[in-house]
């Protein structure tokens, strides 16, 4: 399937191509939050709803010239691991008494479609961490059946305090910076992210989802299988429904999210895959872990990456860790073509692999 | 063809939740929360899995009354406790629910409105042809949060393929509760979505 356009909004940058600019140059601009870092867009509102409606109008995940009957043949994917906790912690908050009554999920989903006109089935995916993945598995399923003309997948994870500090409560948050792979890494940065995909079947010219692989993790809500075994499997699939082998993978854009476990999960998967290292680099120390959105927004930000010919480096990672033994790009490099493997972890166990290519 | 091998469809209060998961289970799970013990009710009635099995877990709510609570705590000003934040958190929930059906290969969690059974039933139809064995999949709602009536409702479906197999999928016709409160959270957000204000950028961008 493949992508048509992508939008993005992030800590990185209020564009894909504005947030490609900073990673080519390796910046990676936390902010402080409560006193620790965290990738925040640049764009504040009022109120949660406001912002929201500003930072859609600014995405703009549609073309300008896409007119009702193809927003009719439209279907909207949205993934999120947040949705309306946002503003139920601010002022415009349900009363106290029913704040155990919020608003379905699903319906944000509607009103978002609604706000950008598109017309054809809504789904919402909760799925944790590969929230905006598993709508893009979806979004193809549908495209692939016929069941719409476009899908429009949308990551949306804005900063909420319940997730700041869950992720805090469960001592899984670093206090300095996200370091990948890194012997001092010391646990996930978060980031903010709205950022979509818009997808078509057609085999046009540009970036295509040739595969994803699933597995699942059971070692428990926040361990990992350090054996890398659910990773492996993942991206078997992943290469299985491309139709790929492991030696046409030319890069990998990792999880790396600087998490002492699922670091480790994941290069023990490469290392009993892959017999000659191939590059490798992580997008989170730019972006945060963006959790529900992190598909969307590290798939554009990737793209608009390559387009521009480059392999960012993976900043902080300064000292290589022995029982690793993986050293991730430490600058920024020409891209020298060819698939691309993508490997994303999920809070609560769920494992997914992408595989992109970009046709002539 | 993609039959349904086999279907549940419980309507249990919480107490009758734990009781059911003791007799089923011998135990209740601990630190789950109320979404999740509710779900593995009705998981636990469907028959032991067959080779690769996807799971999806399908809710207007979630686990909304956990949600309400770790928000409570945060508006009180007490700290957040690490299992009421993974109660809160509709995709961890999944692990709860997966721990216990051998043979696990994928999960999901949807949220839906009154369309689930025939989303779910597209969802499991793609996940066949990527070569699982069998799909489970549950619509599970906790009981009004508001007013605490009714019991909470757990329905559950294993699809497995059927051996001439044509491409279709047997969607199950269990009726779907509608979200009370849709109209009133859609007309109140629908007012908020329309509100027109500047763009601020600045030192405090994000704090909404």
């Amino acid at each position: 399937m493949r992508i048509l356009r992508t939008a993005h909004l992030s800590g990185a940058g209020l564009s894909a191509s504005a947030a490609a600019e900073h990673a080519l140059r390796g910046e990676s601009r936390p902010v402080e939050r409560e006193g620790r870092p965290f990738h925040a867009i640049d764009i504040a509102a009022d109120s949660w709803p406001e912002r929201l409606r500003i930072l859609l109008d600014k995405l703009a995940p549609l073309p300008p010239d896409f007119d009702e009957v193809q927003r009719a043949r439209t279907g909207l994917y949205l993934g999120s691991s947040s949705f309306f906790v946002a503003w139920a912690e601010g002022p415009d908050a349900p009363a106290a008494e029913s704040r155990d009554a919020m608003p379905p999920p699903a319906l944000l989903g509607r009103l978002l479609a609604r706000r950008l006109g598109i017309a054809g089935p809504v789904s919402v995916f909760g799925s944790a961490c590969v929230a905006s993945l598993a709508a893009l598995d979806a979004a193809c399923a549908d495209l692939a059946a016929g069941h719409v003309e476009h899908a429009l997948v949308l990551g949306l994870e804005l900063d909420n305090r319940l997730t700041r500090e869950g992720f805090a409560a469960l001592q899984l948050l670093s206090p300095t910076a996200c370091r990948p792979l890194d012997k001092a890494r010391n646990g996930l940065v978060l980031g903010e992210s709205i950022s979509a995909l818009l997808m078509t079947r057609d085999a046009g010219s540009g970036w295509h989802v040739r595969g994803q692989g699933w597995a699942y993790d059971n070692s428990g809500p926040t361990a990992a299988d350090l054996s890398g075994a659910p990773m492996i499997a993942a991206i078997e699939r992943a290469l299985d429904t491309a139709g790929l082998a492991l030696q046409d993978i030319g890069l990998v854009k990792l999880h790396g999210a600087g998490s002492p476990l699922t670091d480790a999960a994941e290069v023990a998967a490469l290392r009993s895959l892959f017999a000659q290292a191939p590059t490798s680099f992580s997008l989170k120390p730019y972006l945060g872990h963006c959790l529900g959105a992190s598909g969307t927004s590290e798939l554009s930000l990737l793209c608009a990456c390559l387009d521009a010919g480059c392999v960012p480096a993976t900043p902080a990672f300064e000292m290589p860790d022995p029982a690793l033994a993986w050293t991730p790009t430490r600058e920024a490099s020409d891209w020298q073509g060819g698939a691309v493997l993508a490997l994303w972890f999920g809070f609560g166990g769920q494992v997914a692999a992408t595989v992109l290519e970009r046709r002539a | 063809m993609i039959r349904i091998h086999a279907r549940c469809s419980l309507r249990l209060d919480a107490e009758g939740v734990r009781e059911h998961l003791r007799a089923r289970l011998g135990a209740v799970p601990r630190r789950t929360g109320g979404f999740a013990e509710l779900a593995l009710a009705g998981l636990c009635e469907l028959p032991a899995g067959e080779g690769t099995c996807g799971l999806i877990l399908g809710s207007i709510g979630g686990p909304r009354a956990e949600i309400g609570t770790v928000l409570e705590d945060l508006h009180q000003g007490l700290p957040l406790m690490p299992f009421g934040f993974i109660q809160a958190q509709a995709g961890v929930s999944l692990a709860a629910v997966c721990a216990h059906r051998a043979g696990i290969a994928r999960a999901t969690m949807v949220y839906a409105e009154s369309d689930f059974w025939s989303q779910a039933a597209r969802i499991a139809q793609a996940w066949f042809a990527t070569g699982l064995d069998e799909v489970v999949c549950g619509f599970v709602e906790t009981a009004d949060a508001q007013t605490r009536a009714g019991g909470g409702m757990s329905d559950w479906v294993c699809w497995r393929r059927a051996e001439a197999d044509e491409g279709q999928i047997e969607v199950p016709d269990f009726p779907l509760l509608a979200a009370a409160s849709t109209d009133a959270w859609e007309a109140r957000l629908a007012v908020l979505f329309e509100t027109d204000r500047q763009l601020a950028h600045g030192p405090d961008a994000g704090r909404a």
